[in-house]
């Protein structure tokens, strides 16, 4: 494969947005990716664009984006793969970009959660995820399907409801100096622990808020990257992977397989491993997903996450920053967009503008997981 | 006549006051299954095999039509060739069914609403013996109950009531035991006959059952009458202390904290192909072994885990039993479900298999990761109209 480059990235700030629909988002969010190649491209450069989205609105997702956009006379697909949705839209425009079939691809991601009535939303999207006649009915919502972890993590590993506050705590400090994030406040430990309750150990506070949103980026080959920008930043490993998907089928739930196998994929093709990452964007839609994933990704050892995050580690400063863009607790949550959004954070720590910016950082980590718990993607990227 | 081998009662857990109530996740059906099962001895599948008829006597069922029957006998553990039939009836009809049944049938009454309580006799060839059964056809509408209608019409006038509906029916039924047991009426107005009541018998047809778990206690009873508005109905009883008796009844949870609809309306989808696919597994707990390499799975897998063997394994029953491998209390408000209630995925050993099941009949926050207990045939959702049954965890209690 050819060395794949992104040169360009950008999104709207995530939030409520009542007012802008799909089809604004889109251009909108394409907008901000072109507007931040450093010697500018533009729409009719794309040969080719992926869409990740897992709710389709105002239209089939391919379609609203050619049309919205004016992409009419290049190839789009629509990639769903569940919260890994966004990074596995990277992926597939990073496969074909290294193949040598498209020299530059565009990558959207976008929903809108806050488009449907929240009575029906619970079960429109457990629609899409669950057995229609086996969990579908039990009503496993999304936050006691990733609770169910959790419960049994905290149970094997003594972790305590303070080390999933801190979670909560750090990235809605980063959020704050965001201002693509939808909740820019600060919380306190005794307000995360005393918020009501929703699943399990996750109370309102433990949650990343439902929120609209889009994100871009823009790929090219490698050796296009200069027509574009002297500050590229490279696609180095990407992983997709998958786990069982009833929970009643899940082994071991203190870990989330998915995450280990694209790891494995993705830190086996980059030629790097988990010490030598300077800043990550993890997925977490609940707090303590954060922690599980610190020990699914080999930041810390197996029951060690509790001990990383008291130490301050993954906080900005710290040795290995995490989510320093707020995450999706505090950033927010357009599911199909959040891969793509972590990947923008990225593009901005590597090229040195973020706004919490991790010095010198040169190796930085995208991951999601999702689904019923299901399924995670992988991104490397690496600074020029 | 006919003999009684067993005879089980079921009240719900939820204590309203001095009253049991159904939980949102129990109805008619649910609560015939725990008293069949009682009846039939739970631990003893032999009980089972004997049963080739189920008559359910219930004066307001939730369904006329549709999966109820089916549901109760893959839930009693019985054979889908066993007979089914509903009879619309109080005590008196309980009573009736149960004393000119054949061997071989499992009598199940239920009486729904406050007081809440089901009951179940296994007719056999051995056990407490039902004879001379007589029967007075009366109509006296003191209390009318239209289907469809909330609420009954009651003509509210207790002298009447006893002078025009009971004594009639009393005087019809007159036996040779001078102190009947009487069900359907206040022990007070049971004793003005010269008969007794019964403790705590619930009101409709589970009480009749109630009556002869009663009869195994007193020898000194020969006779058992049961009355509603319409109908009397009597029977000898003799070698009472031959039914065993099983009593399915936990001690009581405050009604206040069970779990509530919350959310909302809403019309939880449904699939007819898909609850099809499901039915007998789900229903009847029935796992399939790969008779390759032995691996198990429930639901089945076209494709082995284990070995990649095609086609359908061999089916083998679930145990009942199991332990919670992880449980969250879910408290968001999910419209059509009825919260906080909690999910857990539940270990059934010695197999492999695990099942995801909402935790039933406990106050939130109770159940442990650890904690042991059963699995209970539960109304899991009602999705388009069709209630979708299947199983809940019911955690042990402390005895």
């Amino acid at each position: 494969m050819r060395p794949v480059a992104m040169v360009g990235a950008g999104m709207i700030p995530f939030g409520e947005l009542f007012t802008t629909g799909m089809k604004e988002m889109l251009p909108k969010a394409m907008a901000a990716a072109l507007a931040s190649v450093d010697k500018g491209m533009s729409a009719s450069d794309f040969q080719a664009a992926w869409f990740g989205n897992l709710q389709p609105s105002d239209g089939f997702p391919a379609g609203v984006l050619a049309d919205s956009c004016g992409l009419l006379e290049i190839p789009v697909t629509r990639v769903e793969n569940q919260c890994a949705t966004g990074n596995d839209a990277i992926r597939n425009a990073a496969l074909a970009v290294g193949s040598g079939q498209v020299d530059i691809a565009l990558v959207v991601g976008a929903d809108k959660t806050r488009e449907t009535s929240a009575m029906s939303t619970f079960w429109d999207w457990m629609g899409m995820a669950r057995d229609k006649a086996w969990d579908f009915p039990q009503g496993l919502i999304a936050p006691a399907s990733f609770a169910m972890h959790v419960a049994r993590f905290m149970h094997e590993y003594h972790v305590q409801p303070e080390h999933l506050a801190k979670v909560a705590v750090k990235n809605h400090h980063n959020a704050v100096t965001n201002p693509m994030a939808h909740l820019r406040f600060e919380v306190t430990v005794e307000q995360v622990l005393s918020a009501p309750r929703v699943a399990g150990p996750f109370g309102m506070l433990d949650c990343a808020p439902q929120s609209d949103g889009a994100a871009a980026a823009i790929l090219v080959a490698g050796e296009l990257a200069e027509r574009f920008t002297d500050h590229p930043v490279w696609v180095r490993g990407f992983g997709l992977a998958l786990d069982r998907v009833m929970h009643a089928h899940k082994q071991d739930m203190t870990t989330f397989p998915s995450t280990l196998r694209a790891a494995k994929q993705a830190f086996g093709m980059a030629g790097v491993g988990p010490e030598d990452i300077d800043v990550a964007e993890l997925h977490d839609c609940f707090s303590g997903v954060e922690l599980m994933n610190y020990e699914d990704l080999g930041f810390c050892g197996r029951g060690e996450a509790a001990k990383l995050i008291d130490s301050g580690a993954t906080s900005v400063g710290g040795r290995l920053p995490v989510n320093p863009s707020g995450g999706l607790k505090a950033k927010g949550h357009p599911p199909g967009a959040t891969g793509v959004a972590q990947c923008v954070e990225l593009f901005e720590q590597l090229r040195g503008h973020a706004a919490n910016q991790v010095d010198g950082a040169r190796w930085g980590l995208a991951q999601n997981v999702g689904g019923p718990t299901a399924v995670s993607a992988v991104t490397i990227l690496e600074a020029n | 006549m006919t003999r009684i081998s067993g005879i089980g009662t079921y009240r719900p857990a939820w204590e309203d006051g001095n009253y049991r109530v159904f939980g949102p996740d129990e109805d008619v059906i649910t609560a015939a299954v725990a008293a069949g099962r009682a009846a039939l001895g739970d631990s003893a599948p032999g009980g089972a095999a004997e049963v080739s008829r189920v008559v359910l006597v219930c004066a307001e069922p939730d369904y006329l039509e549709g999966a109820p029957l089916p549901v109760l006998v893959r839930g009693l553990g019985l054979d889908a060739s066993t007979a089914a039939e509903f009879r619309v009836g109080g005590a008196p009809a309980a009573l009736d069914a149960a004393a000119s049944a054949r061997p071989g049938t499992l009598v199940v009454a239920v009486s729904p609403g406050r007081g809440a309580a089901a009951a179940a006799v296994h007719v056999a060839d051995r056990g407490m013996l039902l004879s001379e059964p007589r029967t007075v056809a009366h109509s006296l509408p003191m209390r009318v109950v239209a289907t469809g209608s909330a609420e009954p019409s009651v003509y509210a006038d207790s002298r009447a009531e006893r002078e025009l509906g009971w004594r009639p029916i009393i005087e019809g039924l007159a036996g040779e035991d001078a102190k009947p047991l009487i069900v359907g009426m206040p022990d007070k107005e049971a004793r003005r006959f010269g008969g007794r009541g019964v403790e705590r018998a619930p009101a409709g047809a589970a009480g009749a059952f109630f009556a002869l778990v009663d009869v195994t206690t007193r020898p000194e009873v020969t006779e058992v009458v049961a009355v509603d508005s319409a109908l009397g109905v009597a029977v000898t009883v003799s070698d009472a202390d031959q039914a065993r008796v099983e009593h399915d009844i936990r001690p009581g949870v405050p009604a206040a904290s069970r779990p509530r609809h919350v959310g909302g309306d809403v019309v939880i989808p449904m699939s007819m192909p898909s609850y099809d696919r499901a039915f007998e597994q789900k229903l009847s707990l029935v796992a399939s072994r790969c008779p390759q390499c032995g691996v198990e799975a429930y639901p089945r897998r076209e494709r082995c885990l284990g070995c990649g063997r095609m086609g359908d394994g061999e089916p083998f029953a679930l145990p009942r039993t199991g332990e919670v491998y992880s449980v969250v209390t879910v408290f968001a408000p999910v419209p059509g479900i009825a919260t906080p209630r909690a999910l857990a995925v539940v270990s059934l050993p010695p197999t492999s298999v695990r099942v995801l099941a909402h935790v039933a009949d406990t106050a939130v926050n109770e159940c442990q990761i650890g904690d042991r207990g059963r699995l209970v045939l539960r109304l899991i959702a009602v999705r388009e109209g069709v209630p979708d049954y299947g199983y809940a965890f019911q955690p042990e209690v402390a005895s």
